[in-house]
């Protein structure tokens, strides 16, 4: 199992070179100037030139691909910002705990409702139970996230005054933000999970076990649910990522200071060493957050275990065969 | 079972959306009420505004920072602010976050007030020849956290602005040099021109070497200006708080300008980046004063209007005007048609597009620039510039080589920029004009500008904050643009025009007669012309008795003047 984990992690390499080249060349590509954008509106073109020249925006592509690789790949360097005085890691890191604090809810809050929701719709199919389940599900893939945000401000924070509208501070900030961010994670999982169970419930051991006399309890949860488990958890890890990588509206919406806002602010400013910092970061974590869900496969699903197993042992064998 | 069902999932999804709805209409409702009441109101904290701004030279707009000088004083104060300053260090450019905080935090040599220029750090200044200046600092400044400040702080500060070439303006510089502890001389490689001076002296914010060299991280984040406030917490992305240090340099209150007024104990500037939670910040007062509230929410704050207990609306004109720039390159179709372009200009309803991008709140200009600037001359409000005429239009229309091919108008898609586009759009379309628009993005607006082959009409927004002819440089003065466009900004190639430019630009020619001459000349041959002035919208509570402004119409906190 550790052989796979390596072995992937160092597949990932390749993979982020790929993301550093392809985020470069659209960066430099993309229309508009950060020496204009340091200058302002009001600049001549000879200040931009003279500005561009001094950050080293005149040079050929390849130099300056080449020269970020070698910075990022054998420096381990993400560069500074154009704008922040600040290392784009320093700025990364500095940011991360809010986006993962709102990820890490928001995951949690599509585990614990979606996932009982999608279960509930599942053994009461066709049931007011799976119409409820599903009409909320559907609401949650339907209302964009950014009018959902605007509503909840304007219930809990302008007419109830329960909650705060904007900004960072103690847990309750994060409340109505994560509520509008998970509430599309919520409908995805529920509709997933009863899917799921939907498929498992008809297998033949269910049969066998209502046959056996276990109680409908323990056949859900004990028989059912785990081999349901592997698309949930697909839905849960892709969902993770995407939170990630995705909390940019609820982010703006909210005012809070996360890699979204960041990231955004930084094309907007066409701060290319943020814009390619935070998408390599993401690239990576993302990487990361999928390796967790192939290791988590296969400890939720003994066949897969012993698939990567065999995947290794094979590979051995042709590694001693020559 | 079905039907029952069905009919439950209604009850409750009908329920949920009268409870949603709920909040949304009331606001809806009481917007719509408030109109016209509210804009009574806004005009009339406008001029109140405006009645303080006027004070010294009695034309709207000139005077920039109000002083709150019988105002009282307050503790603590909150403004919303639209985007985070990422870096509030003393040489760090111009982004629309830094500009919020930079007089809060920074002192110049010179501020501007009612277009006149008084020192804050330079105790007086004379030119000692057409390229030299020498300015006398006064003895006893220090900065926020006691440095002493003296002319060799001077000379570190405008080398190191110069070196980050951040600073277009400071390029005219030669050398900066320290003459004694107080005396600083500035060689310039150019006989400076109107304005130039003041504005090279506006451009760098003055700092203490020994500050700047004591802070970890160049005063990204922990900045120490000359000014009476001080950094106390940074959190990037979401607030700034300032404590007044209680150590203010300058004890004579008769010398304190606008930027420098202090009033205020503690000041939080809150970042909300979207404009709707800016409304929001001010309902539920988690905001004292901003100006990012969206113009569709103005009137709730209003007189009448839902939000207008405990609220005041203050609206003043912005210094920047909207302009319509022709393509005038060798293959454009205005190069050799002037008759097309009398003809878009005539037909457009300047009055009408004030009406429908700011409802009213802006002004229609009767110039390239606005009659903000103390050079403006007041009698061209009384002259026909293109003023709304579809028949003319049309006759000059039809004498032209328009053959109905579809014109190409760029603006920049943010702000009101687009709607204004739309508005021309549909006054052209109703001489038999048809316009395609093409909106981007600031950066690529920025670059697109200059495409000769990327449009026929450009819409932009120019502003200066000294004088008219400064902004009329930022379109019309060859010198700065030939290299890229061979003439104007936009492409003009015309002697006469370059050397009108130049005249009214020259100390020795600047005047009454030579900005005459150029805005006639400008008028005659209809390269461009301003179609309109934008509002600034400033909503504050009732905390807040006058509001002052900086030179670029943002809040100054300090300066505002507190109900007692």
């Amino acid at each position: 199992m550790w052989k796979y984990v390596i072995k992937r992690l160092l597949w990932m390499i390749p993979v982020l070179l790929g993301i550093a080249i392809v985020i470069f060349t659209i960066m430099y590509f993309c229309p508009g100037d950060p020496a204009a954008a340091i200058l302002g509106n009001s600049a001549t073109p000879a200040a931009i030139e003279a500005k561009r020249v001094e950050m080293g925006l005149d040079r050929p592509y390849i130099v300056r691909l080449l020269d970020y690789l070698k910075q990022v790949f054998l420096h381990f360097d993400l560069g500074a910002s154009y704008f922040q005085n600040q290392s784009v890691m320093s700025g990364i890191l500095y940011r991360l705990p809010y986006t993962i604090t709102i990820a890490v809810i928001c995951m949690l809050l599509q585990i614990l409702i979606g996932t009982p929701l999608g279960i509930t719709a599942a053994v009461h199919q066709n049931g007011f139970a799976d119409r409820i389940c599903m009409v909320i599900a559907l609401a949650g893939v339907s209302i964009p996230g950014f009018w959902l945000a605007m509503m909840l401000v304007l219930f809990f924070a302008v007419r109830l005054g329960w909650l705060p509208p904007y900004g960072v501070g103690g847990i309750q900030y994060f409340i109505l933000p994560c509520i509008a961010n998970a509430f599309a994670g919520i409908a995805s999982q529920a509709r997933q999970t009863r899917s799921s169970m939907l498929e498992v419930i008809r297998s033949d051991y269910i049969v066998t076990a209502r046959a056996k006399g276990l109680s409908e309890r323990e056949i859900l949860y004990k028989h059912a649910l785990p081999n349901a488990l592997i698309p949930i958890i697909t839905v849960v890890g892709n969902g993770m990522g995407m939170m990630l990588g995705g909390t940019v509206v609820i982010e703006s919406v909210f005012s809070i200071p996360g890699i979204g806002m960041y990231t955004t602010s930084a094309i907007n400013n066409r701060d290319y060493p943020v814009v390619m910092g935070g998408v390599l970061f993401l690239g990576a974590l993302f990487s990361l957050i999928m390796l967790l869900v192939d290791v988590i496969y296969a400890y939720v699903d003994p066949r897969i275990k012993a698939q990567y197993e065999g995947q290794q042992k094979s590979w051995g064998r042709r590694k001693a065969n020559g | 079972m079905k039907k029952r069902t069905l009919a439950i999932v209604l009850a409750v999804s009908m329920m949920a959306s009268v409870l949603f709805t709920g909040c949304g209409a009331e606001a809806e409702t009481g917007a719509g009420q408030a109109g016209t009441d509210e804009m009574q109101s806004e005009q009339g904290e406008a001029q109140s505004i405006q009645s303080g701004e006027a004070e010294g030279e009695g034309t709207l707009g000139e005077a920039d920072t109000e002083t709150a000088a019988a105002g009282g004083k307050a503790d603590s104060v909150t403004v919303g602010i639209m985007a985070d300053p990422e870096n509030m260090g003393p040489w760090s450019g111009m982004s629309m976050g830094r500009i919020a905080v930079l007089f809060t935090t920074y002192e110049y040599m010179i501020t501007r007030e009612n277009g006149v220029a008084y020192g804050v750090l330079a105790k007086n200044w004379e030119q000692s020849d057409p390229q030299t200046y020498k300015v006398e600092i006064y003895d006893y400044i220090h900065d926020a956290k006691g440095n002493p400040l003296t002319a060799n702080d001077i000379v570190f500060s405008f080398e190191s602005a110069i070196a980050t070439k951040n600073y277009g303006k400071l390029s005219v510089i030669d050398s900066v040099t320290a003459v004694d502890d107080y005396n600083v001389e500035f060689k310039f490689n150019k006989a400076l021109e109107i304005g130039e001076f003041e504005n090279v002296m506006l451009e760098c914010a003055i700092v203490t070497q020994a500050a700047y060299e004591a802070s970890p991280d160049q005063m990204a984040t922990t900045p120490v200006g000359t000014s009476a406030y001080l950094v106390e917490s940074y959190v990037p992305g979401s607030e700034i708080i300032m404590k007044d240090t209680g150590n203010y340099w300058q004890t004579d209150e008769s010398l304190v300008h606008g930027t420098s007024v202090h009033n205020v104990g503690e000041i939080k500037f809150s970042v909300i980046t979207e404009a709707s939670q800016h409304t929001v910040a001010l309902q539920t007062g988690a905001v004292d004063i901003s100006n990012g509230v969206p113009d569709t929410d103005i009137s709730k704050f209003g007189e009448g209007g839902e939000f207008s207990e405990g609220n005041a609306v203050g609206i003043v004109l912005d210094n920047l005007t909207y302009d319509v720039e022709y393509n005038m390159s060798d293959s454009s179709v205005f190069k050799d048609d002037e008759n097309l372009r009398l003809a878009l200009a005539y037909a457009i309803g300047k009055e009408g597009v004030n009406v429908g991008a700011f409802n009213g709140n802006g002004k229609a200009v009767k110039d390239f620039a606005n009659a903000t600037y103390p050079d403006y001359n007041p009698e061209w409000d009384n002259e026909d510039y293109y003023d709304y005429d579809v028949d003319k239009a049309k006759e000059y229309l039809e004498q032209s080589n328009y053959d109905g091919s579809t014109l190409r108008l760029e603006y920049i898609n943010s702000g009101m920029s687009e709607m204004i586009a739309q508005l021309l759009q549909a006054y052209w379309g109703q001489i038999g004009v048809t316009v395609e628009l093409i909106g981007y993005d600031q950066m690529m607006g920025q670059q697109e500008q200059y495409n000769k082959e990327g449009f026929d009409i450009l819409v932009k927004t120019t502003g200066s904050t000294d004088y008219i002819v400064n902004q009329w440089k930022l379109c019309w003065d060859a010198r700065d643009y030939r290299e890229i466009t061979g003439g104007t900004a936009n492409f003009v190639v015309d002697e006469k025009l370059d050397e009108l430019m130049q005249a009214a630009l020259s100390t020795e020619t600047y005047g009454a007669e030579s900005i005459e001459a150029f805005h006639d000349y400008l008028v005659e041959k209809c390269y461009g012309y301003g179609v309109v002035q934008g509002p600034v919208n400033i909503v504050h509570s009732d905390k807040i008795v006058n509001v002052a402004l900086d030179i670029r119409k943002q809040i100054l906190p300090g300066a505002c003047s507190y109900a007692q």
